[in-house]
């Protein structure tokens, strides 16, 4: 049974009829929308979830596409033959682009390798790089002995055309008692020398007394190079030299030239060579410090490095150069002209001696017919004046004949320059450096010049005692009177 | 033929003494003419370069011995390198207080070996302000005691290098 309806329930359900039927209706309206967009998500999200398999499957496609080429690449890499054979035209190729494009910077890019590779090919390809190399190395050899052999063939043929002075025949029979005959002396004569650079450095302060270099050469550092020089003495004096005085260094050598370093008490000579220097070289060049050291040993010994208070020894340095240097050979052969003067020249001779025979032979005939009661009459008194010729050699005449003495003049004495020593210098018996000096003779020293040869002068004069000697002096010592 | 070269130039020897790496090769190098490779300094001790200079009496040329710095060699110079030199130089590195240490004692090795020469004492790396280990009065102190003019100097800027040699050159009496 059902109770009647409260009246006030039905005015409430009216009233909230007409209250809230707008928002019902809104409220339908949303949910019919809500239902609208529930459905769209759905398929949207079906068909996302489509795309998201289509792209996994792809993704999954891809995967192995990348393994498989991963694979074959790995593959590749293990066969490297073949990744030589792929690489190398395209690496070719960019190398040789480069050389073309920036062939400096190809330099630059190559250059810190290439002697570690070449180094690395000789030690495991040694053949090979040899074959590689001879064609250039070879040829620069080829070049470099002909040059030698060249300028050997040209010294010796100018020490066939010098004429052989005293000296050089006793330097050959020395050699031949010591069992070196004269072709090899000749050979060691002949051998290519120079002297390049002289350098007089103060001992101690190693400051540049005075350079002489040749006119082709730049003009180089020489104080910086004196003064290194002069530091590398002590440094091997240091190292190596136990007590004062011993073991010097003489000798620097690096390549083909080397620096002898002549040691004398204030200042020492660094002489810059190259070649094989002739025999009696360092004994030439001990004698110049001992002179330089004569005339000049305090002002050496108290240089500061203000050239004022030198002397200018540059042209004591000169004429040591041009002492030292060999003589210059001619650098071509004798030419045919030369040939025909040196033939007709010893016919000529051959035809004089020849026509002085004949005539001595005649006058020593017709002797007795000309001069029927000759006796020999004493013979000159001897001369106190110096003779320049040798003593004539006394003529062999016929037994029955009395010796006449020839009336030939003596020869006349010409007028002898007067010189002076320009200091203190050491006098020897013949004009060479490897015979012993037998005296000294103070500087400002008058004397009479009595012949020059070879850079050497023979002079005469008078000794405390009075008595006049006679003996070899360097000509650069002496200086001419006015 | 030869060329005697007729020497013009005054040469100076100047010495350069100080401990290692307090910058006596790198104050020099910016102001001199050098054709020696730095390998000398450890090999022989001692790198030449050469201040050339005009002057009112001529051309004149210092030739800087840079001698290695104690330490290399068993802690004393070489004296040899010594002999001969017309001024010298000595160098601290005001970073390295220990460094200092090296003016007395290369002025008993200067006074050992009888030099009576000009010498001129240098505090380097002034540049380094956050780094200095040593004050300036104790330079002036120093140098006060020996009677040695002083100088500071940054090799790196180049503040004072020149008045150094300047004052060396002065201290010649030329």
């Amino acid at each position: 049974m059902s109770s009647p309806p409260n009246p006030a329930s039905q005015q409430l359900a009216d009233l909230q009829n007409i209250l809230l039927t707008q928002e019902r209706l809104r409220l339908d309206a949303l949910e019919a929308q809500t239902d609208q967009i529930r459905a769209e998500s759905l398929a949207r999200l079906q068909a996302l979830q489509a795309e998201l398999k289509a792209l996994r499957e792809q993704l999954t496609q891809t995967k192995e596409e990348h393994r498989s080429e991963l694979a074959r690449l790995q593959a590749i890499q293990e066969d490297v033959d073949a990744l030589v054979t792929r690489l190398t035209p395209t690496i070719s190729g960019m190398v040789r682009d480069s050389i073309r494009n920036s062939p400096q910077e190809m330099a630059e890019a190559l250059g810190p390798v290439m002697g570690e590779a070449i180094r690395v090919q000789i030690r495991d390809s040694r053949q090979e790089m040899v074959d590689a190399i001879y064609p250039i190395i070879g040829a620069t050899i080829q070049k470099a002995i002909g040059e030698f052999a060249r300028e050997l063939q040209q010294n010796i043929d100018a020490r066939f055309r010098v004429s052989m002075q005293p000296q050089d025949l006793l330097r050959l029979l020395s050699a031949r008692l010591r069992g070196v005959s004269a072709g090899q002396v000749a050979f060691r004569d002949a051998l290519p020398f120079s002297v390049r650079e002289i350098f007089l450095v103060q001992r101690h302060s190693g400051l540049l007394a005075a350079h002489s270099h040749p006119q082709e050469a730049q003009a180089s550092d020489a104080d910086l190079i004196s003064n290194m020089l002069t530091a590398i003495r002590d440094f091997a004096q240091d190292a190596y030299g136990s007590t004062a005085g011993e073991g010097e260094l003489d000798e620097i050598q690096y390549g083909s030239q080397r620096i002898l370093l002549v040691s004398g008490a204030a200042a020492y000579l660094a002489v810059v060579i190259a070649g094989i220097e002739p025999e009696g070289f360092r004994a030439r060049l001990r004698e110049f410090v001992a002179d330089l050291h004569l005339l000049y040993a305090a002002e050496l010994r108290n240089f500061d490095g203000n050239p004022a208070t030198l002397p200018n020894l540059s042209p004591a340095l000169r004429h040591l150069e041009m002492d030292l240097q060999p003589a210059a050979p001619s650098a071509r052969p004798l030419s045919p002209p030369q040939k025909w003067v040196i033939v007709l020249l010893s016919a000529g001779s051959l035809l004089l001696l020849a026509l002085a025979c004949f005539y001595l032979q005649f006058t020593l005939a017709l002797l007795p017919v000309a001069f029927p009661a000759a006796t020999l009459t004493a013979s000159p008194s001897p001369s106190q004046t110096i003779t320049l010729s040798p003593t004539p050699s006394p003529t062999n005449l016929p037994p029955t004949l009395t010796i006449t003495p020839s009336l030939t003049p003596r020869p006349s004495l010409t007028p002898l320059p007067q010189t002076i020593t320009l200091g203190a210098v050491w006098i020897r018996q013949e004009p060479n450096y490897s015979t012993q000096p037998f005296a000294a003779i103070p500087g400002q020293t008058p004397v009479l010049l009595l012949q020059s040869q070879g850079g050497w002068a023979l002079i005469q004069w008078q000794t405390a005692n009075g008595q006049t000697s006679q003996g070899w002096v360097g000509a650069q010592w002496l200086q001419p009177l006015p | 033929m030869f060329n005697d070269v007729a020497l013009t130039t005054i040469q100076k020897k100047i010495c350069m003494l100080g401990e290692f790496a307090v910058g006596k090769t790198s104050l020099v190098r910016r102001y001199v003419e050098g054709r020696f490779d730095d390998r000398y300094l450890s090999t022989i001790g001692v790198k030449i370069s050469r201040r050339s200079m005009e002057r009112p009496y001529g051309k004149l040329s210092l030739l800087l011995w840079d001698l290695a710095g104690s330490e290399e060699f068993n802690g004393e110079i070489r004296k040899n390198y010594l002999r001969g030199a017309s001024g010298i130089l000595i160098v601290c590195d005001m970073t390295r207080r220990e460094t200092m240490a090296g003016y007395r004692r290369y002025m008993e090795q200067i006074q050992d070996v009888g030099l009576q020469i000009p010498v001129v004492f240098v505090a380097n790396k002034v540049d380094m302000h956050a780094n200095l280990a040593i004050s300036r009065p104790e330079i002036q102190t120093i140098a006060a005691d020996y009677q040695v003019p002083h100088f500071f100097t940054s090799a790196k800027t180049g503040e004072n290098v020149e008045e150094v040699f300047l004052q060396m050159v002065a201290m010649l009496n030329l």
